[in-house]
């Protein structure tokens, strides 16, 4: 649930799978509750022009002997009327064995025997099956005076309620449908604005990843107004944080300036002696190796992406100048996507150094192998020297971080790789060349940062 | 060999010249980016050791405008800053080597060697030629195995030659790859200094190791 997209889509799922149906359940339950109404309001007005036809003499009920609804007139026509007298317990009659009059259309019909009697004045509603087929049936007590002598029946209307069961199921038929077509355009057109809506997010999430990666040194895209301010804010980080960098490193290169020219100068004399000779060379070797760890950018920066590749190309180009006279072999393999998350400079003096160590030991070839697998980085190089005793290996990384420890000629740039390569948390190993009789250093970094 | 050396810390560059002469180089200086270009391109250097960080035109640029005009002898950068990225910068813009301060002048002297010798075709310091050999690293000049004397400027004539064999050279050219700019070119002393180096390599004119072509200037052949 950690994806924006993700709680939108579902909420938007949501919305329309619970929203909708309620809205049909509901729709259909006010059709149904309209369709009742208008019934029972048919029927009020038949019993009204029923009450007006009938009369009573001689304690007698007299009927026309047609109504003017013609579908009182006809047998099984789905309108039926019935009279009778209105029972003496008020609650319940036996209409049936003795009605006072009933419609020719409820001639051919059964009625149960027991239909409700309501009190005089008041109208009742309910349902009754006849013949299997539900009706909806209005009771209405009346009282008649005759020659002042209270004369009380019950009027019964039923009617036949297939046509509005079938109105009411056409009507569910045709809204559930439109209900779900509408269901299915509104998720459609819901997951078209989701995307719409969300592709600015998407498109800074693409290239952040391609300045991760080292593709892009800035975010260049179009952004809504919204994302301006971070896209922007985002932007000016990304400058600050290379400037300064650089204005350290080179505060830091020219300050190894300041100092290594006046000891080039002391060296270039031709009376020096021996011992100030090695003196010099102790701070120099000092002067380098602390100014190179102050210039890591190791942990404390945010860590981009430096295509290995292209560190690897230059140094190459380099170092073929330098050892032209060795005609030295190159095999490089280095997969394109293998990504270095940090300082190209850091990069550059690890493989740098490495390389150069390489080129110096190597008879004729030398391996780099770069493999990028899941969240690691191994880099590998191979030469075809003498290779480096198991003994020595570990005294070789083991020195500490102290650059006045380090025996003069036996690479101080190796103590720099190590510490560079400590301040990102990566791991360098010394072993035989599998493939050469030499020396392989291996690199192996851990690239989820 | 002719040297251009630009470097503007004044006591390093004295130092180092005084290494260089002693080493046989004629050496032309400069002290900033903007004459040490003018002189790149004017004259007719066999290397160059350039610093990078100079006043009006950085050392970088210095060799990027020469490398632009066609102008390929092997250059020698001298830098502080000694990280990958300054040394990748140096040599991409069109160096042939580096060498990060401080250093020995021996250092200096032996890459300086290796670069003119490489930039002559020769990988090793020893060039010979028939029974003529010449260590441009000890600066010994033997013929049949016999180590023969020779003044400075007439191991630098022999040298020059030794890295041009078979080539047709002026004494006007001679003149500029073996004198500083300061010596005047008008100067009938070329002629000179190859009687001598016939005298001395060759006294019976056995081999006949120098030709000189009438109007043309003197050519050193190969032998087998």
């Amino acid at each position: 649930m950690n994806s924006l997209k993700v709680r939108l889509l579902l909420s938007t799922l949501v919305m329309t799978v619970v929203m909708l149906p309620i809205i049909g359940l509901t729709l259909t339950n006010a059709f149904e509750r309209q369709l009742t109404l208008a019934m029972q309001n048919e029927l009020k007005a038949y019993s009204y022009s029923i009450f007006t036809v009938a009369e009573v003499e001689d304690n007698q009920l007299l009927m026309p002997e047609f109504l003017l609804e013609n579908q009182f007139n006809v047998s099984n026509s789905g309108l039926y009327a019935l009279i009778s007298t209105l029972s003496s317990d008020k609650q319940l009659t036996n209409d049936k064995s003795e009605p006072l009059w009933q419609s020719m259309s409820l001639l051919t019909l059964s009625l149960p025997s027991l239909l409700p009697s309501p009190n005089v004045g008041q109208t009742m509603f309910s349902k009754i099956d006849i013949a299997g087929n539900s009706h909806l049936l209005y009771s209405f007590s009346a009282s008649f005076s005759d020659n002042g002598k209270a004369f009380d029946i019950t009027l019964h209307l039923i009617k036949d309620q297939q046509v509005f069961l079938k109105a009411l199921s056409n009507f569910k038929q045709k809204l559930w449908a439109w209900l779900f077509a509408l269901m299915v355009v509104f998720i459609f057109v819901q997951i078209v604005w989701l995307l719409w809506t969300l592709k600015p997010l998407t498109v800074l999430t693409r290239e952040l990843k391609h300045i991760e990666k080292g593709q892009k040194k800035v975010l260049d895209a179009s952004y809504p107004l919204e994302l301006q301010q971070v896209t922007k804010q985002l932007n000016a980080l990304l400058v600050t944080e290379e400037s300064q960098r650089k204005r350290y490193r080179n505060a830091l290169s020219d300050l190894a300036h300041s100092l290594k020219n006046p000891l080039a100068v002391i060296q270039s004399q031709t009376d020096i002696s021996a011992s100030s000779s090695e003196q010099l060379q102790m701070i120099n070797q000092i002067v380098e190796h602390q100014l190179k760890r102050a210039q890591s950018a190791g942990q404390s920066s945010w860590h981009l992406g430096v295509q290995v590749n292209q560190v690897v190309e230059k140094l190459i180009s380099t170092l073929v100048k330098i050892y032209r006279d060795k005609h030295l072999n190159f095999n490089i393999n280095v997969e394109s996507t293998a990504i270095f998350k940090g300082d190209e400079a850091d990069l550059m003096e690890i493989l740098g150094n490495l390389l150069d160590n390489a080129c110096k030991a190597a008879r004729q070839n030398i391996a780099i192998n770069v493999v990028s697998c899941g969240n690691k980085l191994t880099i590998e190089i191979a030469d075809d020297g003498d290779g480096i005793d198991a003994s020595q290996r570990d005294i070789i990384l083991s020195r500490g971080g102290r650059a006045d420890t380090y025996q003069a000629g036996h690479g101080i740039g190796l103590a720099i790789v190590n510490d560079l390569v400590k301040s990102y948390q990566g791991q360098l190993t010394i072993n035989s060349s599998s493939t050469f009789s030499g020396a392989a250093f291996t690199l192996t970094f851990d690239t989820t940062s | 060999m002719r040297l251009l050396f630009i470097e503007d810390d004044i006591a390093l560059q004295k130092n180092l010249h005084s290494h260089l002469i002693a080493a046989n180089y004629s050496v032309d200086l400069a002290n900033d980016g903007e004459t040490g270009l003018f002189q790149g391109q004017e004259y007719p250097y066999d290397a160059a050791i350039i610093d990078v960080g100079l006043p009006l035109i950085d050392g970088i640029t210095v060799i990027r405008s020469l490398r632009e005009k066609n102008i390929d002898f092997p250059i020698l950068v001298l830098t502080a800053r000694d990280s990958w990225q300054d040394k990748v910068a140096g040599l991409d813009a069109g160096a042939d080597d580096y060498l990060t301060k401080p250093f020995q002048a021996e250092e200096l002297l032996a890459r300086l060697n290796a670069l003119i010798r490489r930039s002559a075709g020769q990988a090793s310091p020893l060039i010979k030629n028939g029974p003529l050999s010449i260590n441009t690293k000890s600066l010994q000049v033997e013929v049949n195995n016999k180590v023969i004397k020779l003044s400075s400027s007439e191991y630098k004539l022999l040298e020059y030659m030794m890295l041009h064999l078979d080539e047709v050279t002026s004494k006007a050219t001679l003149t500029e790859h073996i004198y500083d700019q300061d010596f005047d070119l008008d100067s009938n002393v070329i002629e000179v200094f190859i009687r001598r180096l016939r005298k001395k390599l060759d006294p019976n004119n056995e081999h006949g190791f120098i030709e000189t072509l009438r109007g043309h200037g003197y050519k050193l052949t190969r032998l087998s």
